[in-house]
């Protein structure tokens, strides 16, 4: 082992045992490491020597002196040596794979068309991001609203009669039309309507939750028979068959507060409005403590600020938030726990 | 239940030495007086007296604030010796009665050494070590603050580690001077 690489083998083990977070754990192979030469022991010392020094020179420096006002922190905090280069492997990756997909499609489009691309050719797509809401009036007068992250395809060939929600949610206002039945396709189950008002969540592949607001809907899934659902019911439609229960008008109003950019809740568990709220935004609220995730709790919040939501816990319900800084895919969270932790 | 002495020498017997060197260094950084602090430790929470074994929640705990304590005490020991030598405004100096004025100019000239060196890291490298090393930050809390992930944070440290170590001992005094009077404003 050459000198260079002992000491590299002493600033890996300085690093290691100083920001273990268990620092027993790494002890008996470091002392192994530091028995088995005294070469190792002396570049280690040597080390732990320069480590010190800058503690010694700590207790000076830091008189009269915070992070802002730091002349060794400023210059390099207030500049960009920390913020990633916009060529970094992946977004080069990414291009890369941009380009390679384009050239495909230039090919495949100079080729013959064949019958399922034209096919696919027919389909319109309505999309939404996180917190994003988005209306649109279908060929027959039919109007939709999508929700947060959601996909819509439309069949041009059926005059907008037909749509697949590929995912998220969304309200259909449908014009009447008794020789045209309305139908929303979510993979194997689907929902039929002639004239009317309702929701569709499709919360998974295999679970979807049909809201009627007006009129009444037709349900159908694969291995179950199909249920009518009325105004003012909510149709769930799972793995384990169609269940249908009748809401109150209030809580009809709530469940599409939506679409006003509002979520309302009335006695809900934190962990509900939780999972709400993290349907919305990119910023992902998590509860760290499972005591406070069964309170209940009521009001009406702007969809779009979990931050705002993550105040109000602590003002009014005792929550502590702590946000944590965006993660490389900018991934925001907003942890919650109990004030007394 | 309170513990009793019998109990107490039980869990204290089942703690690893090496345990308690870690616990020790994690302060100090100085594994040369490891042997003999961790040794005082073991003698004084042997000398705990009967009365204060009852009101001992966690001897484990208890063997680590003891570590932590007489840790804490080498290093304030340590930095009692430094503190004669610290600059007012630029240049003044305080001279304890106690020490010659050779160790003072000595102990000063290692501060400019240690200055100097930090000056010529990398700019990310210097960030990170100074938030570490001088404010204490953790790794998780200084990727928290730059926005980089926590290996990210490592890498530096280690960087920095291997490169202020060579940089300490690399004598290089002219371009030490001008750099100190550049960056400090320090009178030669």
């Amino acid at each position: 082992m050459t000198q260079s690489s002992i000491k590299r083998a002493a600033a890996k083990w300085l690093i290691e045992l100083d920001t273990a977070e268990n620092i027993e754990e790494h002890w008996p192979a470091f002392e192994a490491w530091l028995d088995e030469k005294p070469e190792n022991r002396a570049a280690f010392a040597s080390m732990e020597r320069a480590w010190r020094a800058v503690e010694d020179l700590k207790v000076f420096h830091l008189q009269r002196k915070t992070l802002d006002t730091d002349p060794l922190l400023t210059r390099q905090l207030n500049s960009s040596v920390f913020r990633r280069s916009w060529w970094s492997p992946w977004v080069v990756s990414a291009a890369v794979v941009l380009l390679a997909f384009a050239i495909g499609v230039a090919l495949w489009r100079s080729v013959k068309l064949t019958p399922a691309a034209v096919e696919a050719a027919t389909w319109d797509s309505y999309t939404t991001d996180y917190g994003e809401r988005k209306s649109a009036q279908l060929a027959d007068g039919s109007k939709v609203e999508l929700n947060t992250n959601t996909k819509l395809l439309v069949n041009r060939a059926s005059r907008g009669r037909e749509v697949v929600l590929d995912q998220g949610e969304a309200l259909f206002a449908v014009e009447h039309d008794p020789d045209h039945p309305f139908l929303v396709r979510m993979g194997a189950s689907s929902v039929q309507s002639l004239g009317t008002t309702f929701s569709v969540w499709r919360k998974s592949d295999s679970e979807s939750v049909t809201l009627v607001k007006e009129g009444r809907v037709r349900v159908t899934s694969p291995a179950y028979p199909p249920q009518v659902v009325l105004a003012q019911h909510a149709a769930t439609v799972s793995a384990s068959g169609v269940r249908v229960e009748e809401l109150d008008p209030e809580k009809v109003e709530r469940k599409f507060s939506w679409t006003n950019g509002k979520l309302s809740f009335k006695g809900e568990t934190l962990e509900e409005i939780v999972a709400e709220f993290n349907r919305y935004n990119r910023t992902k609220l998590k509860i760290d403590d499972p005591l406070i995730a069964q309170r209940r709790i009521g009001g009406i919040f702007a969809a779009s600020d979990p931050k705002g939501f993550a105040e109000l816990l602590e003002h009014t319900f005792g929550i502590r938030y702590v946000l944590e800084a965006p993660d490389r895919s900018q991934v925001q969270v907003i942890h919650l726990s109990s004030a007394n932790h | 239940l309170p513990l009793t002495r019998d109990e107490y020498v039980t869990q204290l017997l089942a703690i690893k030495r090496s345990s308690l060197r870690a616990w020790v260094w994690a302060v100090t950084h100085d594994t040369q007086s490891l042997d003999d602090l961790s040794q005082d430790v073991y003698e004084q929470l042997l000398a705990v007296p009967d009365g204060e074994v009852s009101i001992i929640a966690s001897v484990r705990g208890y063997a680590r604030a003891v570590c932590r304590n007489r840790a804490m005490n080498w290093l304030r020991a340590r930095r009692n010796r430094h503190s004669v030598i610290e600059y007012v405004d630029t240049c003044d100096v305080y001279a304890d009665e106690r020490q010659s004025p050779e160790v003072i100019l000595r102990a000063r000239e290692r501060l400019d050494d240690v200055r100097y060196a930090l000056e010529k890291l990398t700019d990310r490298r210097r960030v990170v070590l100074v938030l570490n090393r001088m404010y204490g930050f953790t790794a998780k809390e200084i990727a928290m603050q730059l926005g980089i992930r926590v290996p990210t944070v490592r890498r530096l440290l280690y960087d920095a580690a291997l490169s202020f170590e060579d940089l300490l001992n690399r004598d290089d005094t002219a371009e030490h001077l001008r750099l100190l009077q550049q960056t400090f404003g320090a009178k030669e």
